[in-house]
């Protein structure tokens, strides 16, 4: 019962080759409906009691998934050739469509149009592919039709000529916009209906009749593919990432090689559309029209100026009829010119440009967190009925969105996120969609899901899948493993683990024996994965048998490495020590039990290995870690503090230390071409400016030529009479370094494997297999060297390596983005409804500039920016400001600063006050409200004289 | 035709004998008058992974051509013209005589004959197998396999490489960009797919191979007859009906009249292949 | 790539325990002992026999059993890319090994005492299969030639691509870089004369695959039985006119 059927196709494949392939036509394809009698049953999925059937387009499945996924569009037809043109063009659509057909309550029917026999269609001679597959989707929907006369079937495409053919045909058809008015029981669909071109393109026909409103272009048009990539190779135009400035959407970078310098994108126009992790091609304006980078700090005011101004213009434009007061896309912003770093008299102008043409959209399909732009009659509230508004993005570096709604009154207190579809050159803002809401504003169960979507954070539970591979608890040692000879059982040591409080995966545990001869063995054993691994079977919690990695050294008493080994183990730990305990348990020279004895020996070996390791030229660095005291029953943050470090951190860090290496030699030296490492790349002098500007202000000289000479420049900056004064420095030089990131060992060359942090050759990632994919990586290759399992085949396949590594770097950073987020949320929770003034003992200066300061009040960990003229502006918001330079706009009102860049000092003109950097000053903390419903902390300086004498230093 | 069991042995033990026998009465063992060819069978399209090909039947002799298409940089000496290039095989299946491993002389010698043919123009102008913009051009790979070798093989696989250069479609071509790479042109233009192309070939050759024997003309002679004969002359008509070509090998010498009488029966042929 | 579908389906549109259709010919070529084309889907062969027939050299004639050879090669024209001369394939060479070795297996060649069989096979299409499909056309040229055998061998191969057992792999599929057996059966002994494969599997998809393999034989025995009978009954009719216009 198979029908063939032969077609032939061009491929292009380096040559010109001929391919034939069969294609069968069958009769066993039903349409899954229990109203068709001919249907098999076990194909049954659509309901029988379905208002109306829906035949879904590749349009809309391309650019309506939001709509689609509405809990309330059910029973729809996918055409197999719809399945396929979505894979081909758009692969995260791809797999959120086959979830849809998976999903039992969404009653999608995937119909394999393409080889039943009656709905199968050749292309016609002259016929492009595209039209061919229209006509099927078409017949698909005929059929349907046909076979349940009894039952509407709905065509649904947003192409206007699909619809014109398919109600020739006799077959009825809509545009998702028609649809979801049409379902008048769920407002809320319309929402969901993507602004794309097909929309749009229908509200001109339909607004065609009544006079169109003539719109003014605000944008250039984006050149043509073709001549971009012309302009490209002619070196006339230079392509890029773009990366926008974290306050501004209207100023961004792109680094590119055809040019030495990041070239500057200033303003609206010279965006032209083009939005962060967009790829854009470049073209460089002329030199005297070049800018340099502001020494400016952009005021809260500016920015809500900035943000209440968004949208005036078209509203105007809207309102005012034949008067369209458009911003001019050359002009700068109001408001915002001094922050788009508009410093034209800087010395330091460099390369300026303007976006041409995007190459790539980088919008996030996973969409956008933010909040509907107040009414801008205070007081005033959205009304019923459809309203077009602009979302104010949580992200300050992405523009207001504007999107249709029906729902803009429930809206207006919650946080939603919104997709972006088009940007067309007659339109100031993006247009998008309403995808879902994600809570109320500033709750905190919602703000933390805003900074997850925000730093792409996968929450998703694992799969079934996945917990099917989970051994069932209780886990027990098995008989197996206890006789696996490769295994060695050390449960006979004394082994502990020491971890933060509270910790729950337990995955490093420590020993050390003396053993005969005076020698000493030291040991060290490791196990993101489904809770009850990490928080069980792989989590070494003590007086339990656990399967373990073990690295063990020989070590001579001052720390000297004699052999290193490593073995799967099995270990009972004798005690889960906090990092406190531990200490107590060292300093308690009492206590002469063998877990306590261990860690002071330990304590010891760790203090030699860390000495030899600073002689080195690794650097110790400070970074400004933060703890909450979290109330156990509403998790809110209770109390705000910088992390203390104890020796005991610093012990199982440098065993860390010493396992990651080892194991970054061993897998090496078995791998040199597939070992997954770790580099620290040496930072570019430049990248030390700021930090030598800063210590020559304060009179010190930083070499920063190695890593050795400038952990002695740092070991160097010490001020008698202010302790704090080097973690400071040292806090400042943590902020110079690049990145570190994970690489695969055959695609660099050895001197590239440095770790400069470290001054470690080789480094990698070993120790936390349950909760950094890195080392699970890592732990394979290892055992593949140990020759105790086979070389995984995907460490040999080069550019998968390489997409792992690359997916590990940027999960990584977002990880990190999303901690210090969400340090920054429960910092604004805890200073929700409080003022804090934080003294000048415990609040300095970490950088100047002509009108403010950064201030770091490390009591709190919280670094922001002050306004020097704070005081002077208050009651006059709104200033719109948009003078260069210096403040000096309001005249006689506001006093001038003075800003000494060699110096790192600004001074009042009249003499009454200076700062220069590490200065100690007192702010306010609190909580702001501004424009686009974003919560910030705003630090205010508080004048010195109002403080007591003792603490008016520096 | 029925054959004694007696005639067979006979005609083992002394072939000559026994086909001169025949032809003292103008016929021919398989029943055809001496002047008389086999019939001709010719099916295009028989390989649907080829470009083109073409099956051919002589009686039971067979050939099967199958052209291959390459992009190619045209060659110095010739920089406004693709190539044609045709190669015989004779695989051992061809006939009971052969044995595996051996490249046969009889192979090459049509890949030469054949060959020389494509290559000087005279099927088809190779001007026509040029892309637009002119910096790669197309290569032809005509293989034909001889896959039953009864005689008149010059015959079968020309018309062979000839029916399959008919078939033959050259698909649409981009003009080439900077980086004079030829791709496939887009099936997604508004005006629909771009349409492949046909070759205009030159008017047809028709071949035919003739036998003299003891003096007598035998046209199309099988591979046992080919065996027996003095000499072989291949000749080839073309389009106007005129001789555009004659090959002899070895052998008596070919008289006027032979030559007459095998012109007839190439135009013959010619007639019945082509039409008037 | 997606070898099998949401729905169930392969990309040509079979679904996972289907062969491909299949197509025969007989007495294909006129000077041969015996001959025919067989057809998986895309892929077609021609094989040719001569034989049995007094071995040609002597020395390596075998007075107690028929020696049965073959060569197998594949038409410039039959893969995507054109296929350049050479002689010393050694895929080629090792195809035609296995193809005579395993129908030699089902020759009565202990009936053929110094003589030799020379099976020819030309690939003139390539769509995946080829080994089996030479096997299939090469038996029903033997039974062609009226080569005396044991039992009726057909061959079918399967494969394993994500996740799925797959009967038949054509081309596309045997480039998607799973593992593929191919096996031949005696199939009214139930004998296996040929399995083999290249990859690496586990013993469980190991034994699924040749298992849905043996199923695909068993169809094409069915197909090779209806086409030997077709053949012959052409055969008898074809005498039985001859006998009555004599």
């Amino acid at each position: 019962m198979l029908q063939s059927k032969t077609f032939v196709k061009k491929t292009k494949r380096g040559k010109i080759l001929k391919v034939v392939r069969e294609h069968y036509l069958r009769e066993d394809i039903y349409s899954g409906s229990p109203l068709d009698p001919e249907c098999d049953p076990a194909s049954f999925k659509l309901s029988p009691d379905a208002q109306r059937y829906i035949v879904l387009d590749t349009n809309v499945a391309l650019h309506q998934m939001d709509f689609l996924e509405h809990a309330a569009v059910t029973d729809v037809v996918v055409p197999a050739i719809v399945l396929e043109e979505v894979r081909a063009r758009n692969q995260s659509v791809f797999q959120r469509l086959k979830a849809l057909t998976a999903s039992d309550f969404k009653r999608f029917y995937v119909f394999a149009n393409e080889n039943h026999k009656d709905t199968y269609v050749k292309q016609d001679p002259g016929e492009s592919p595209n039209d061919r597959n229209d006509r099927a989707i078409r017949r698909a929907a005929e059929w349907y039709s046909q076979r349940m006369p009894g039952k509407p079937i709905l065509l649904l495409t947003d192409d206007a000529g699909n619809r014109t053919k398919a109600i020739e045909a006799g077959v009825e058809a809509m545009s998702c916009a028609a649809y979801a008015r049409l379902r008048e029981d769920v407002p809320e669909l319309s929402d969901l209906v993507s602004a794309g071109l097909a929309t749009q393109a229908e509200q001109r026909e339909v607004g065609g009749g009544a006079g169109p409103k003539k719109k003014r272009r605000v944008f250039e048009d984006h050149k043509p593919l073709s001549e971009v990539t012309a302009g490209i190779k002619a070196g006339r135009y230079h392509q890029g990432t773009l990366r926008v400035s974290r306050f501004n959407p209207w100023e961004g970078y792109i680094a590119c090689q055809s040019v030495e310098q990041e070239i500057l994108l200033s303003g609206r126009g010279a965006l032209n559309r083009a939005m962060d992790g967009d790829v854009v091609a470049v073209e460089l304006l002329l030199e005297e029209q070049w800018r340099g980078p502001s020494a400016h700090l952009p005021t809260q005011a500016e920015l809500d100026a900035a943000d209440a101004s968004e949208g005036e213009e078209e509203v105007l434009g809207e309102d005012g009829g034949a008067h369209i007061a458009q911003v001019d896309p050359g002009e700068h912003y109001p408001g915002v010119a001094g922050a788009a770093g508009g410093d034209d008299t800087s010395a330091a102008r460099q390369p300026t440009g303007r976006v041409v043409g995007i190459i790539k959209r980088s919008w996030r399909t996973r969409g956008y967190c933010g909040s509907l732009q107040p009414p801008r009659v205070p007081g005033a509230s959205h009304g019923p009925g459809t309203a077009s508004v602009l979302v104010c993005p949580v992200e300050r570096r992405y523009p207001f969105v504007r999107i249709t709604t029906r729902q803009a009154a429930t809206l207006s207190d919650k946080r939603i996120v919104v997709a972006i579809d088009a940007w067309d050159t007659d339109s100031l803002y993006p247009t998008g969609h309403y995808v879902r809401t994600l809570g109320a504003i500033g709750d905190k169960e919602t703000e933390t899901e805003v900074l997850l979507l925000e730093n792409d954070i996968n929450t998703a539970p694992f799969t079934p899948a996945v917990h099917a591979c989970v051994p069932p608890l209780p886990w027990a040692l098995g008989e197996a493993e206890a006789a696996d000879p490769a295994r060695a059982d050390l449960r006979h040591l004394p082994v502990c683990s020491v971890d933060p409080p509270g910790c729950k995966d337990i995955d490093d545990a420590l020993h050390v024996r003396r053993l005969a001869g005076g020698n000493l063995e030291l040991g060290r054993r490791i196990d993101m994965l489904p809770k009850p691994l990490t928080e069980d079977i792989c989590s070494l919690r003590s007086g339990v048998d656990r399967l373990a990695f073990s690295a063990i050294w020989e070590v001579t008493p001052d720390a000297q490495i004699l052999s290193t080994r490593f073995t799967k183990s099995i270990i009972r730990s004798r005690e889960a020590l906090t990092y406190a305990e531990a200490q107590a348990r060292i300093d308690d020279e009492r206590l002469t039990d063998d877990v306590s004895c261990n860690l002071r020996e330990m304590n010891r070996l760790a203090k030699i290995l860390r000495a030899r390791r600073s002689e080195r030229g690794a650097l110790s660095l400070a970074s400004p870690e933060v703890k909450f005291e979290i109330d156990t029953e509403t998790h809110d943050p209770l109390d705000v503090g910088m992390y203390q470090l104890r020796d005991t951190n610093q012990m199982v860090e440098e065993m860390m230390l010493l396992a990651n290496c080892s194991v970054a030699e061993a897998t090496l030296g078995a791998f040199p071409a597939c070992s997954l490492l770790r580099r620290h790349p040496t930072p570019a002098p430049r990248q030390f400016e700021p930090l030598l500007r800063a210590a020559a202000a304060a009179g010190f000289a930083i070499d920063a030529s190695s890593s050795k000479t400038l952990a002695a420049s740092l070991d160097g900056a010490v001020r008698a009479s202010d302790p704090y004064f080097n973690k400071l420095v040292r806090i400042m030089a943590t902020r110079c370094m690049t990145q570190a990131v994970y690489f695969n060992s055959g695609e660099l060359s050895v001197p590239e494997y440095h770790h400069y942090g470290l001054a470690a050759p080789l480094y990698t990632h070993f120790t936390s297999p349950i909760r950094r994919y890195a080392d699970v990586v890592v732990h394979r290759v290892l055992m593949a060297a140990l020759g105790l399992a086979p070389l995984p085949g995907s460490m040999r396949d080069r550019p998968r390596v390489a997409d792992t590594v690359d997916n590990l770097n940027v999960r990584h950073k977002n990880a990190q983005l999303a901690g210090r987020a969400s340090v920054e949320l429960h910092t604004l929770i805890f200073f929700r409804g409080r003022t804090v003034v934080a003294d000048a003992r415990v609040t300095r200066v970490m950088r100047v500039r002509a009108n403010g300061l950064l201030v770091f009040v490390p009591k709190y960990g919280i670094e922001g920016p002050v306004h020097l003229d704070d005081a002077d502006r208050a009651g006059k918001e709104g200033v719109s400001s948009s003078a260069p330079a210096a403040v000096d706009s309001a005249p006689g009102a506001v006093p001038r600063f003075v800003y000494d860049e060699e110096k790192q000092t600004v001074s009042r003109e009249d003499g009454g006050v200076a700062y220069t950097i590490f200065d100690t000053c007192a702010v306010t903390i609190s909580v702001e409200e501004t424009a686009g419903n974003r919560r910030v902390l705003a630090l205010r300086l508080t004048d010195r004289a109002q403080l007591p004498d003792g603490e008016r230093m520096g | 035709m029925v054959v004694s069991l007696e005639g067979d042995a006979f005609a083992r033990l002394y072939p000559r004998e026994y086909y001169a026998k025949f032809v003292s009465q103008g016929m021919r063992p398989d029943g055809r008058v001496l002047t008389q060819e086999r019939p001709i069978s010719i099916v295009r399209d028989v390989v649907a992974g080829a470009d083109s090909s073409a099956l051919v039947k002589l009686g039971r002799a067979t050939a099967l051509a199958g052209i291959k298409l390459e992009v190619a940089s045209p060659e110095d000496e010739r920089p406004g013209e693709g190539s044609i290039i045709v190669q015989v095989e004779l695989p051992p299946m061809c006939s009971a005589s052969s044995r595996p491993g051996l490249v046969s002389p009889r192979a090459a010698r049509l890949t030469e004959e054949l060959g020389g043919l494509a290559e000087s123009g005279a099927l088809c102008d190779l001007a026509q197998l040029t892309h637009p913009g002119g910096r790669s051009v197309w290569v032809a790979y005509c293989d034909v396999y001889v896959l039953d070798a009864d005689g008149s093989l010059s015959d079968v696989c020309l018309l062979a490489t000839l029916a399959a250069l008919q078939a033959l479609r050259l698909p649409a071509l981009e003009p080439e960009g900077a980086g004079g790479a030829a791709v496939p042109a887009p099936h997604d233009t508004p005006e629909g797919p771009a349409a492949p192309r046909a070759l205009r070939l030159e008017p047809p050759l028709t071949p035919l191979t003739c036998g003299i024997f003891g003096g007598a003309l035998v046209v199309d002679p099988t591979a046992e007859e080919e065996a027996l004969m003095d000499a072989l002359v291949c000749l080839r008509v073309n389009g106007d009906g005129q001789l555009a070509g004659v090959s002899k090998l070895g052998g008596s010498g070919l008289g006027r009249e032979h030559l007459a009488t095998a012109h007839m029966a190439a135009m013959r042929r010619h007639l019945a292949l082509q039409g008037p | 790539m997606e070898y099998v579908n949401t729905v169930g389906l392969r990309l040509d549109g079979r679904r996972p325990n289907e062969i491909r259709q299949l197509r025969a010919e007989m007495s294909t070529l006129a000077s041969a002992d015996g001959s025919a084309t067989f057809e998986m889907g895309n892929t077609k062969v021609l094989a040719a026999v001569y034989g049995p027939r007094e071995a040609s050299n002597r020395a390596q004639t075998d007075t107690s059993k028929a020696t049965v050879r073959c060569e197998y090669s594949m038409a410039a024209f039959s893969s995507g890319e054109r296929r350049r001369r050479g002689k010393s394939d050694r895929r080629a060479t090792e195809t035609s090994l296995a193809i005579a070795n395993t129908l030699e297996q089902n020759i009565l060649t202990e009936l053929l005492p110094r003589t030799q069989i020379d099976i020819y096979v030309q690939v003139l299409q390539a769509d995946g299969g080829m080994r089996c499909a030479a096997i299939n056309a090469a038996f029903l040229a033997l039974a062609d030639a009226g080569v005396p055998m044991r039992d009726s061998v057909a061959a079918c191969a399967a494969g394993y691509l994500d996740g799925t057992a797959l009967l038949d792999l054509n081309y596309t599929e045997d480039g998607g870089g799973g593992p593929e057996v191919a096996v031949a059966l005696q199939t009214g002994l139930h004998q296996v004369l040929m399995l083999q494969t290249d990859s690496k599997l586990s013993m469980e998809v190991f034994e699924e695959v040749v298992e849905l393999a043996s199923n695909g034989c068993r169809a094409v025995a069915e197909f090779l039985r209806t086409t030997l009978l077709a053949h012959v009954g052409r055969l008898s009719l074809a005498t039985s006119i001859a006998k009555s216009e004599a």
